[in-house]
């Protein structure tokens, strides 16, 4: 499966079908689970109408720790077997990773000026968030800093592996340190607490916003593939006229 | 093996003795951010008492950080780390006599003037021990954090922001945990064993991951 993969071609044929479906998944379910969220669910009884951003945040957040949870399952896979596809796909990864996080964090601060009367408290769930979103920039950072195209895809690899630590902390900071953050209601053992009219939206907008982080890596990977592609034929066109130029050279004009 | 970490450590401080002192920049910063704080925080001696464990951890985060950049770029510009390497040794003991070099060179002098900087901050002397013992426990997951990312980024010029960049939102953990620990004049124990974990995973994690750092940077 991995090596089938491998073969950019292959990949290209598969993502050409994948990314409309993505795309279109995504739209048709976030928009009726945010318009749902907005004016159908009833009011929550003790949080008010200031709940409904649940619709916005909670699925942020989930897909920004499952992003993280990508990006290093690919680094894995591109450190391990060199897997080049893999590397680019933590690539694109990252930034959306990122937007993701920085829109939890956001909407999340929002919510908690409401409800607890401070934008930000520096409590262990929230810190955690915000160091996976340092984390994320880190790995932008190196990504963008080494020059090496292999030395980046295995520094940044390395980097991405060690952050997951991050994960499970984020997860179960709220069980164990008391926390003005609320614990899971939704995935935990007998049940989900939340009830069953609020539920349906919040489940399509989760899937949804994993759609949107599907077709936008898959994009962003497509695009990658076209600009190293186009690389190339520059590359061998220039080379053609003068073939002294060290194709290092032309690669990073500014190393 | 313990004869290559002691190889590389004597021939780090032998470094350090004839270089003209380098080593102590991060002690000097240390001195100097204590001082500042002092100024920022005005002349009210019991607002700053009361926050003097926080800063001079603070202060010992920030300076044990900025004296990395160069911790791994030197041995591995100029050909060092490759002669190491052919000569059959381990990298890891090249790693673990690094990290124990850099945090008696850094860490050591900060650790000497952390109560001088207490004091200056109006902290009362029952706070000092703690101080130290806080300092002397979460040190190593300072320096081990710093020295991951130094090994990440070592073959980019000019990587000493970079280095902070990478660590810095690691670092808070061993900060929050750290000044728990003192807050309460005594120790408090159960921040303390945390941050002695913190410490102790630290002292796993990273020589591995800056040994597959090293390697690829080797490649």
């Amino acid at each position: 499966m991995l090596s089938y993969f491998a073969n950019p071609v292959r990949f290209q044929n598969l993502s050409k079908w994948m990314v409309p479906i993505l795309g279109l998944a995504a739209l048709g379910l976030i928009l009726p689970a945010w318009i749902m969220g907005l004016f159908v669910v009833p009011v929550d009884y003790q949080q008010g109408e200031a709940f409904r951003i649940i619709y916005v945040h909670v699925p942020a957040v989930i897909v920004s720790s499952a992003v993280y949870g990508f990006l290093a399952a690919a680094s894995f896979v591109s450190f391990v077997w060199r897997h080049s596809l893999a590397d680019s796909a933590a690539r694109a990864a990252a930034p959306i990773g990122a937007a993701f996080t920085f829109l939890g964090l956001l909407t999340g601060a929002l919510w908690g000026k409401p409800m607890w009367g401070a934008y930000w408290v520096w409590d262990a769930r929230l810190t955690s968030t915000l160091v996976m979103f340092f984390l994320f920039i880190g790995y932008i950072t190196i990504r963008n800093t080494i020059r090496d195209e292999n030395a980046s895809a295995r520094i940044g690899a390395i980097a991405a592996m060690a952050g997951a630590v991050n994960l499970p902390i984020i997860k179960f900071s709220v069980d164990w340190w008391s926390s003005l953050h609320q614990p899971a209601s939704l995935m935990r053992a007998g049940g989900s607490g939340i009830d069953g009219s609020m539920l349906p939206p919040l489940l399509m907008a989760i899937t949804g916003y994993l759609c949107l982080f599907g077709w936008l890596v898959l994009l962003s990977m497509l695009s990658e593939l076209d600009e190293r592609r186009a690389r190339a034929l520059i590359q061998r066109k220039s080379g053609r006229k003068a073939s002294t130029a060290s194709p290092q050279m032309e690669g990073n004009p500014d190393a | 093996m313990i004869r290559e970490v002691t190889q590389i450590i004597v021939r780090d401080l032998n470094i350090a003795r004839y270089s003209g002192g380098s080593w102590s920049q991060g002690a000097i910063f240390f001195v100097l951010f204590t001082l500042l704080a002092a100024f920022a925080l005005g002349p009210e001696q019991a607002a700053r008492a009361n926050m003097a464990p926080a800063l001079i951890w603070l202060a010992a985060t920030l300076s044990s950080q900025l004296a990395l950049g160069h911790m791994f770029t030197g041995d591995l510009g100029n050909g060092m780390l490759d002669c190491w390497k052919t000569s059959n040794r381990h990298i890891s003991s090249f790693v673990i006599g690094k990290f124990i070099t850099h945090w008696a060179l850094v860490f050591g002098p900060i650790l000497l003037m952390a109560p001088l900087g207490a004091l200056m901050l109006g902290a009362p002397v029952s706070t000092l021990a703690p101080l130290l013992v806080s300092l002397l426990i979460g040190g190593p997951a300072l320096i081990l954090f710093g020295g991951m990312a130094a090994a990440l980024t070592a073959n980019t010029k000019g990587n000493g922001l970079l280095v902070v960049l990478l660590s810095g939102p690691l670092l808070a953990s061993p900060l929050i945990f750290g000044v728990g620990a003192v807050q309460a004049e005594l120790i408090n124990t159960i921040d303390l064993k945390i941050l002695g974990a913190i410490s102790l995973a630290a002292s796993v994690l990273c020589p591995i991951i800056s040994i597959a750092a090293l390697k690829v940077h080797l490649e």
